[in-house]
């Protein structure tokens, strides 16, 4: 035996194969953050109860402070978002704003006009590439440019669930 | 060297051995069990369907359902959603953790337009027992009629 192993090739196949069915049977405890590719899943929830009413235009905008989710790490994610609202002269429209840029809309879900408080969710699937990322909610109305309609808004939340 | 030999110490694996045994073990596709993976909780979903009922109540009351017992601990995302027609003004539809109330923050509404409506909402609940039960509950927001509810639907995903 020499003093020190210095190649693999020291090692018989018999004597490989013999210590990958040790590994496989040892119980061994690996940490999670181990596995190469693989991010646990995590869910982050922001909720907003203003019941107030607010202006909404006929371009995407926030509404009060929320709801909002900061600092959210690159990745494969699940949104889920709603609210639950009231207005009684145009239809709302509500989509995700990611990383400050004012939402397109092409995940937006609407609220009809009906003078009585509405609970609406909507969800979509989003890569998010950047370090950190901001994924907010915006809202509009379905209006000629330029109007303006009040609506009241008892609650509105967002949910990020990040799967890879 | 000899027939035998017994490996005392790590020290005797050069830097380059273990470098060279990393990599095979990296390379050779041993099968680890998953449950030796420690921190990782298998993702679980479970799914429940009920209700079609009358809220008769403005105190939160169960229906038929949804309801999913025998849950693990872990943390769960629940969605959840309900039907309603000839709704007395609104009726709300929340989640029974173990039999405990729920409060109206964690709520899904319908209000009564004379349409059926179906709305639907989510919540995050870390559920600690070793046997866990979520049951949809509902009220009416305003007394003196009923709520018909239709279906109504109870998702439940443990992702930690």
């Amino acid at each position: 035996m020499p003093e020190k192993l210095t190649s693999i090739f020291q090692v018989s196949p018999a004597a490989l194969k013999d210590l990958s069915s040790w590994i496989e049977r040892a119980g061994i405890a690996i940490p999670v953050n181990q596995i190469v590719g693989f991010s646990s899943y995590q869910a982050q929830l922001s909720k907003e109860e203003p019941n107030a009413s607010t202006t909404i235009g006929t371009t995407y905008q926030d509404i009060f402070t929320g709801p909002k989710l900061s600092g959210l790490r690159p990745g494969k994610y699940i949104f889920m978002f709603g609210c639950q609202a009231k207005g009684s002269n145009y239809s709302l429209l509500t989509a995700l704003s990611y990383n400050g840029q004012t939402s397109t809309g092409e995940d937006g879900v609407s609220v009809p006009s009906s003078g009585v408080y509405l609970h609406v969710m909507g969800l979509t699937l989003k890569t998010l590439t950047q370090d950190e990322n901001t994924v907010r909610q915006q809202f509009r109305i379905i209006a000629p440019p330029g109007t303006t309609d009040g609506w009241i808004f008892l609650q509105t939340w967002l949910l990020g669930f990040k799967y890879a | 060297m000899p027939e035998e030999y017994l490996l005392n110490s790590i020290q005797e694996m050069s830097p380059e051995f273990l470098s060279e045994l990393k990599l095979w073990v990296e390379q050779a596709g041993i099968a680890i069990p998953f449950g030796q993976l420690v921190g990782f909780t298998q993702f679980v979903v479970q799914a429940s369907t009920g209700a079609f009922g009358d809220v008769t109540s403005t105190s939160y009351m169960t229906l038929n359902g949804p309801s999913i017992t025998g849950l693990p601990p872990g943390k769960y995302l629940l969605i959840y959603a309900m039907a309603v027609v000839n709704g007395p003004s609104e009726t709300l539809m929340a989640i029974s953790v173990n039999g405990d109330t729920p409060t109206d923050a964690d709520a899904v509404s319908v209000p009564a337009t004379g349409d059926v409506l179906m709305a639907a909402t989510i919540r995050l609940v870390t559920l600690t027992g070793n046997s866990n039960t979520l049951t949809g509950m509902y009220r009416n927001v305003v007394s003196g009629s009923t709520g018909g509810v239709g279906p109504a639907w109870l998702l439940a995903v443990r992702y930690a």
